[in-house]
């Protein structure tokens, strides 16, 4: 009834699968946010340089200090939930009621966006202890 | 096939390609109900099937197997119990339809014994009435004639479309979808939407009016080129798109219906019947930790 997946340490540790949606979501503190029409908005994050992009080599390959991510206004609906004070499974519950559709519709739409933001660092998901809730 | 389920238990994986077929339905983190079932021409021993599940299990370092008491009539089985939770294994064979059914309940925590029968008594095999068959999974439901199969089922977020087509060769086809999040999405009038869904090769021939289920819907005929030597006897795909937006499930239903005809007109299946307006589906909350 659990899944069996490594630490990361060599380890292995066990994960149930009600940990995923237990997780709090938090936007990075580091994000800005600019609000467009129809709801939608532009996320930006600050990207660190990397050490060896110095001259010659940055002459050649240009580097942005920011990415930039556009969300339309059903991403920037499910972003604003992603406050500190929801677990996934309440954004799931809260998306799912506001548009009429099953748990497991809004589980697969918001939990593929919410993977998409972790990438690209704009989310964090944070574990299941109760100390993560601020 | 006919089951009875909990709400919260929904459809999360159905293969109707080869035998055994199979769905799959699952709770927000486990699957909770896997049903299989094959046609046979004889009646099985039980006792065998069971006694391979027992070995198959047994082989996976499942101990402590036990006999199920108490089962509904008919139903034969086994159950595990370990510390995460409950394995059921019951099989049963239906006499009439001539199907080995295979069931498996997972109880995470505790096992419910009255939710089990009831769920194991519930499967039957599904009688098509009239020469319509019912077909009704992820929210799509609707009755069409026999003579029409499905082809194809495609699933995305809030998408559901099937393709059903004839045995014929160029006969008619049939494509139902159901959408979500018409608020989203929709930004255009259905009428202009319809015309936009129309393939660019078809020339619109009408547009009206059109009522589905007591609801205003629009309607698109459209005629495209097969091929200049179909063209050449008159030949040409008609296609008949309906769409309608039902307020009570805030979803809109598209039908398709095309067929390769020299008739300047097409209609949708006579027996075909699509069900709307069912309340919308309670998202239970629940607390976690």
């Amino acid at each position: 009834m659990k899944d069996r997946r490594k630490d990361g340490k060599g380890g292995r540790r066990t994960v149930s699968p009600e940990e995923p949606l237990r997780a709090v979501a938090f936007v990075n503190e580091a994000a800005e946010r600019k609000d467009q029409g129809e709801g939608g908005c532009i996320v930006s994050i600050p990207l660190r340089r990397p050490r060896w992009l110095v001259p010659p080599i940055s002459w050649m390959l240009p580097f942005s200090s920011h990415r930039r991510v556009e969300l339309d206004a059903l991403g920037a609906e499910v972003l604003r939930m992603c406050d500190g004070k929801h677990h996934v499974e309440e954004i799931i519950e809260n998306f799912a009621a506001k548009h009429k559709l099953t748990f497991r519709e809004a589980q697969l739409s918001v939990g593929a966006f919410l993977k998409q933001m972790t990438q690209r660092g704009i989310v964090v998901l944070v574990g299941t202890s109760e100390k993560a809730k601020r | 096939m006919q089951v009875d389920h909990p709400a919260e238990w929904e459809l999360a994986f159905a293969c109707g390609l080869n035998e055994p077929l199979r769905c799959t339905f699952a709770d927000r983190y486990y699957h909770r109900l896997n049903i299989s079932w094959r046609a046979l021409k004889f009646e099985p021993n039980l006792e065998l099937v069971l006694q391979k599940h027992r070995r198959e299990l047994e082989k996976r370092g499942k101990e402590g197997l036990r006999d199920l008491a108490g089962a509904p009539q008919g139903w034969r089985g086994i159950l595990h119990q370990s510390n995460e939770g409950t394995l059921v294994h019951a099989v049963r064979f239906l006499g009439g339809a001539g199907w080995l059914v295979d069931a498996t309940l997972v109880w995470p925590k505790s096992r419910n014994t009255a939710l089990e029968n009831a769920v194991l008594a519930s499967i039957t095999a599904l009688d098509s009435d009239a020469g319509t068959k019912l077909w009704q999974a992820m929210g799509l439901s609707l009755s069409l004639s026999s003579e029409y199969d499905l082809v194809q089922s495609n699933s995305k977020v809030g998408r559901v479309a099937w393709d059903f087509a004839t045995a014929k060769k160029r006969g008619p086809r049939l494509t139902v979808e159901r959408l979500a999040l018409p608020e989203y999405w929709l930004k255009v009038p259905l009428r202009d939407w319809l015309i936009q869904q129309m393939p660019v090769s078809h020339k619109l021939i009408r547009q009206d009016v059109t009522t589905m289920n007591g609801h205003r819907g629009e309607s698109l005929l459209s005629r495209g080129r097969i091929s200049p030597a179909a063209s050449l006897i008159r030949l040409a795909q008609a296609r008949l798109a309906v769409a309608w937006l039902c307020p009570i499930e805030s979803r809109v239903y598209h039908v398709i219906a095309s067929a390769v005809t020299r008739q300047p007109d097409i209609s949708l299946p006579q027996d075909l019947t699509v069900r709307c307006c069912r309340p919308a589906p309670a998202v239970v909350t629940r607390k976690p930790g």
